[in-house]
């Protein structure tokens, strides 16, 4: 088993291979420039540019080959199927959307490595879900999760940042030694790393000090995951990382990581053969019920509104864990819902990063609740209306995105037959009213008192970032809506996890 | 025909999202624009509904009257099974020609108001959108959406322009119907996924046999969740406590929508999906509803007579005469369910004038209360008069509408279920004992301070918003059979489902 780990055949690139590959080789072409890019010390504007010309064609090239046939590469280091790359698809977008609104810090400095990091991420969460056996995905697991720390900390003139990054790394090692003894349990009992070896022999354990084995290690490595998505209880390090970190960075981590991470973890599921123990379901499903209700009620208790967005990300990797929970016809629906989302959190930061900046706030300076009828009052009707365009959509009410997110995991829960996952969903939706509606309150609600003085910031808010996210927030609800029922390529998607 | 049923529909969501891009420092701009495009409405209205007005009142093709016939139908999201489909007939037209007249006057109203600017009228616009969406809507699914969309602008709406205690109110009135609709949502996932139906429309729901056998089987949950929906929304008691909060703190203009379209579309739906689709577990409940409704006619009229403010006194008035509805929809006869309809048009006008009347006093006056006002009827005779016209309209006098409609629902349920008739009886009188009182402290007596101090002048806008509500009351007190015959065939037609 092992021999076939090394065999040097499997290292040869045919053109198929190449070809699969080419939109990863084209972000490394894009490190090398960014990485460049740093080293000259070029500003902003040029960095963002630069982007641009990073992400867009290796979207452009996934979405091309979206439908390809499934591609092995080196062996089970790396299957480029329709769902990695429609993952990568999703995380381009996102990090596209991201590097509009990366903002210099107080003193007018930021670091210009934020683009050569946050290329190295996307190239992370790309590869994630194509992991075939436990090497490779630590590999991946481990080049998402040590950019995630820097991109925390990016902000280096100011503690809060380097304290969230800090506090993301030591909860992040944490989760790498579990995946390491979780991987390490799974190869004592089975003698192979490789995903398909694993399932197999897994197919035979049943009862005894096997199971038991068997089990502790997909636990372990099932927890080292949650601390990448924020699962309640493990998700103490998301607070602070949302509330401190760049605000640009924050939104990436707190959106991509979950689709690919969730992408992986659906892989594995199936893959791995973790479907074969009940018990495994039901702990995900109790995971998902405590992030939702736990998450709902600490985020009703929150003043900063990045701290409450973190929360509200806390419930809704809840969600998406239920649609996990129920099995692989349920992905499809997983993936829309954490795609809309994720555009939504992406434009909700976009736009707090423009009121802050507005109010005279320092750069990804925190929001508090307090600061919200300011922000009803100062800013034209659009930016706010937008705004709640979002939390609206987020909080799940039609016929907004989000809702229709909701009610396809709804709609699977329920053809699975999963009663008290979809009743949790309800519940969640319910509860997250309380502290939805809590933000658009005082947004609204308050116009009528006196008018403060607000010191202006000279720049003009700019709206495109914000629009673009919007609108992308709408097509995504209406490809996932006509997508899931007529595009085959969505089928394909969700057959390869069904296998 | 299709193409004006569907400009009608999205004509106030465009014009609605245009208004939130004017100038947030020139009212008036938005005002007046906002006046023009619901004068545009009104004949977008007359357009759409002109080629079937007189075909309504005749019965259909075979001697049996037509069954709500669709006009616009397309394949929307098919795996969801929901197709974008709207009808027509007798039950939603009179409906809809109520919701384009109330607009338009509260169009006229909120001229010259410097605190209405762009993102109430826009908000104003949107949730006409909804609720002529719900009422059209022949698919389960769409008038999910529609239902649940309507929550948005009335939620900002109260919470925004209200007073003193909008939050709360805003909350409570949000909560308490999202948490009714859920469970619509819960049925509607039912039919669409447990059920082999063709499709969530109308015609096909209606088509299929539910089984049922007591509460617990299908027909009777079903029932159960789309009526939690309803009974919420119209309110029954004991769902009642959100209203009068909600007509409270509302600005006049919501409170005129809420009072008469929101309401409204409980009756409507129980009417449009209840009856029709479950009528087994409809008839079995009937008994129930009518005594809730008989509950909520003698506990709201009384609540209303010891009430010292105006608006929660109409609100409760409210209460007390939506339980006349219930009565009529529930007494399954051919008069009640036509009263019952002629009723909503009779509560909304009247009870739209009533808060539109005290919504021109209370901008001056700024107080609801009852003991504060006396002999406004030396000091204003025009509007007092108004104000007494739309009172009497409301409890009931012979000549003005409420009557045809009241004597029509009590005549229809006497047949069926005398008891419930007689108490419902009471009802009548109580609200001429709670309405004549008020008006008593109000506009006779000595002149109060309240009202020497604050001199009423209303201005021609004030008075354009309110003439055509009393003459369109007048006209509907002598000419009833111009709403009755239409509505008529459409209400045999739901009994049907019940022979």
């Amino acid at each position: 088993m092992e021999s076939s780990f090394f065999d040097s055949s499997v290292f040869t690139l045919g053109p198929n291979e190449l070809q699969a590959l080419f939109p990863l080789l084209w972000l490394c072409v894009g490190l090398v420039f960014s990485t460049l890019a740093a080293g000259f010390r070029l500003g902003i504007g040029f960095t963002r540019v630069l982007s641009f010309f990073v992400f867009v064609p290796f979207v452009g090239l996934l979405a091309i080959q979206l439908g390809n046939p499934p591609v092995a590469v080196m062996g089970t280091a790396l299957e480029m199927n329709a769902f990695t790359r429609l993952v990568g698809c999703a995380v381009g977008i996102l990090a596209l959307l991201v590097s509009t609104f990366v903002t210099p810090t107080r003193n007018g400095v930021l670091h210009p490595e934020w683009l050569a990091i946050l290329v190295v991420q996307v190239l992370g969460l790309t590869l994630l879900p194509g992991a075939r056996d436990w090497v490779s995905f630590f590999v991946y697991l481990e080049t998402l999760a040590i950019t995630g720390y820097v991109m925390a900390s990016l902000d280096t003139d100011r503690e809060k940042s380097l304290e969230a990054g800090l506090k993301y790394l030591l909860t992040g090692a944490f989760g790498s030694g579990f995946f390491l003894m979780g991987a390490a349990l799974f190869y004592g009992l089975t003698g192979t790393l490789d995903f398909e070896l694993i399932a197999s022999a897994l197919k035979s354990v049943n009862s005894g000090p096997e199971k038991f084995m068997a089990l502790s290690a997909a636990i372990l490595i099932i927890s080292s995951l949650s601390f990448k998505l924020a699962l309640f209880p493990l998700h103490m390090w998301a607070p602070d990382v949302y509330q401190a970190s760049p605000t640009a960075m924050a939104a990436m981590l707190s959106t991509a990581t979950k689709i690919s991470v969730f992408g992986a973890l659906a892989g594995i599921w199936t893959l791995t053969g973790f479907s074969n123990f009940p018990e495994l379901k039901q702990i995900l499903i109790g995971l998902a019920g405590l992030s939702i209700v736990a998450g709902s009620l600490l985020a009703m208790a929150q003043k900063s509104l990045r701290r409450l967005f973190a929360y509200s990300g806390i419930v809704n990797a809840g969600f998406a864990a239920l649609a996990l929970a129920a099995g692989p016809f349920a992905t499809g629906s997983m993936f829309a819902y954490l795609f809309i989302y994720s555009v939504s959190v992406v434009g909700i930061f976009a736009l707090l990063e423009r009121f802050s900046t507005q109010l005279g706030l320092e750069p990804h300076g925190d929001l508090k609740i307090e600061n919200l009828p300011q922000i009803g009052r100062k800013f034209q009707g659009i930016f706010v209306g937008i705004f709640a365009f979002f939390v609206f959509s987020i909080a799940g009410i039609p016929p907004l995105p989000g809702f229709f997110g909701k009610y396809l995991i709804l709609k699977d829960l329920w053809i699975g037959q999963e009663y008290f996952s979809a009743g949790l969903l309800i519940l969640g939706t319910l509860l997250g009213l309380g502290f939805y509606l809590k933000i658009l309150v005082p947004l609204y609600m308050n116009q009528d008192e006196p008018t403060d003085e607000i010191p202006q910031n000279k720049r003009v808010a700019k709206l495109w970032p914000t629009a673009l996210a919007t609108t992308l927030c709408v097509l995504a609800a209406i490809y996932a809506l006509g997508g899931l029922s007529r595009l085959p390529r969505w089928v394909e998607t969700v057959e390869i996890f069904a296998r | 025909m299709e193409n004006s049923l569907l400009l009608f529909l999205l004509w106030p969501f465009v014009t609605g999202l245009l208004l939130f891009l004017f100038p947030k420092k020139i009212p008036l701009l938005a005002q007046y624009s906002s006046l023009v495009f619901q004068i545009v409405w009104v004949l977008l209205f007359v357009w759409a509904i002109g080629p079937i007005w007189e075909e309504l009142s005749v019965a259909g093709d075979g001697g049996g009257p037509r069954a709500f016939p669709v006009y616009f139908s397309w394949d929307w999201i098919p795996f969801l099974k929901s197709r974008f489909s709207l009808g027509l007939d007798g039950l939603n037209i009179p409906l809809l020609g109520l919701n384009v007249l109330l607009s338009l006057c509260l169009g006229f109203f909120s001229l010259n108001k410097k605190n209405l600017g762009p993102g109430y009228l826009g908000l104003f616009s949107i949730l006409n959108g909804a609720s002529v969406g719900s009422l059209l809507a022949a698919d389960a699914f769409v008038f999910y959406c529609f239902w649940e969309f309507m929550l948005i602008p009335m939620y900002l709406l109260i919470g925004g322009w209200g007073s003193k205690n909008r939050v709360y109110a805003s909350l409570k009135f949000f909560a308490f119907t999202m948490a009714g609709s859920l469970f619509m949502l819960a049925a509607i996932l039912a039919l669409a996924f447990q059920f082999d139906v063709a499709s969530l429309g109308w015609h096909d729901l209606v088509a299929t046999n539910f089984e049922f056998q007591g509460w617990g089987s299908v027909q009777g949950l079903l029932f159960l969740g789309f009526m939690l929906a309803f009974v919420v929304k119209i309110p029954v008691w004991p769902f009642h406590t959100w209203l009068p909060d909600a007509h409270t703190e509302a600005p006049t203009g919501a409170s005129v929508i809420l009072a008469g379209v929101l309401l409204k579309l409980g009756v409507y739906g129980i009417a449009r999906w209840c009856l029709p689709l479950f009528p087994e577990a409809s008839a079995a409940a009937a008994p129930t509803l009518m005594a809730l409704g008989c509950v909520g006619i003698v506990m709201g009229a009384f609540a209303a007579w010891f009430q010292t403010d105006i608006k929660k006194m109409i609100a409760y008035s409210s209460v007390s005469h939506l339980g006349f509805m219930v009565l009529g929809l529930f007494a399954l006869g051919v008069e009640a369910l036509q009263g019952a309809f002629f009723q909503n048009i009779a509560h909304g006008l009247s009870t739209g004038a009533l808060f539109l009347i005290f919504g021109i006093i209370y901008e001056r006056t700024h107080s609801r209360e009852i003991s504060k006002y006396g002999g406004f009827a030396q000091e204003h005779a025009w509007l007092a008069t108004s104000f007494i016209l739309a009172s009497m309209a409301s409890i009931g006098l012979p000549g003005l509408p409420g009557f045809v409609g009241e004597f029509l629902i009590l005549a229809g349920s006497f047949k069926t279920f005398p008891v419930y008739s007689l108490v419902a009886l009471s009802g009548v009188l109580l609200g001429a004992i709670y309405m004549l009182g008020m008006l008593r402290r109000f506009a006779y007596g000595p002149v109060s301070e309240l009202v020497k101090s604050h001199p009423v002048r209303v201005t021609w806008n004030e008075w354009a918003s309110l003439v055509p509500l009393l003459l369109f009351m007048i006209y509907l007190g002598f000419g009833s059979q111009a709403i009755l015959s239409k509505v008529e065939p459409a209400a045999t037609q739901v009994l049907t489902y019940f022979r």
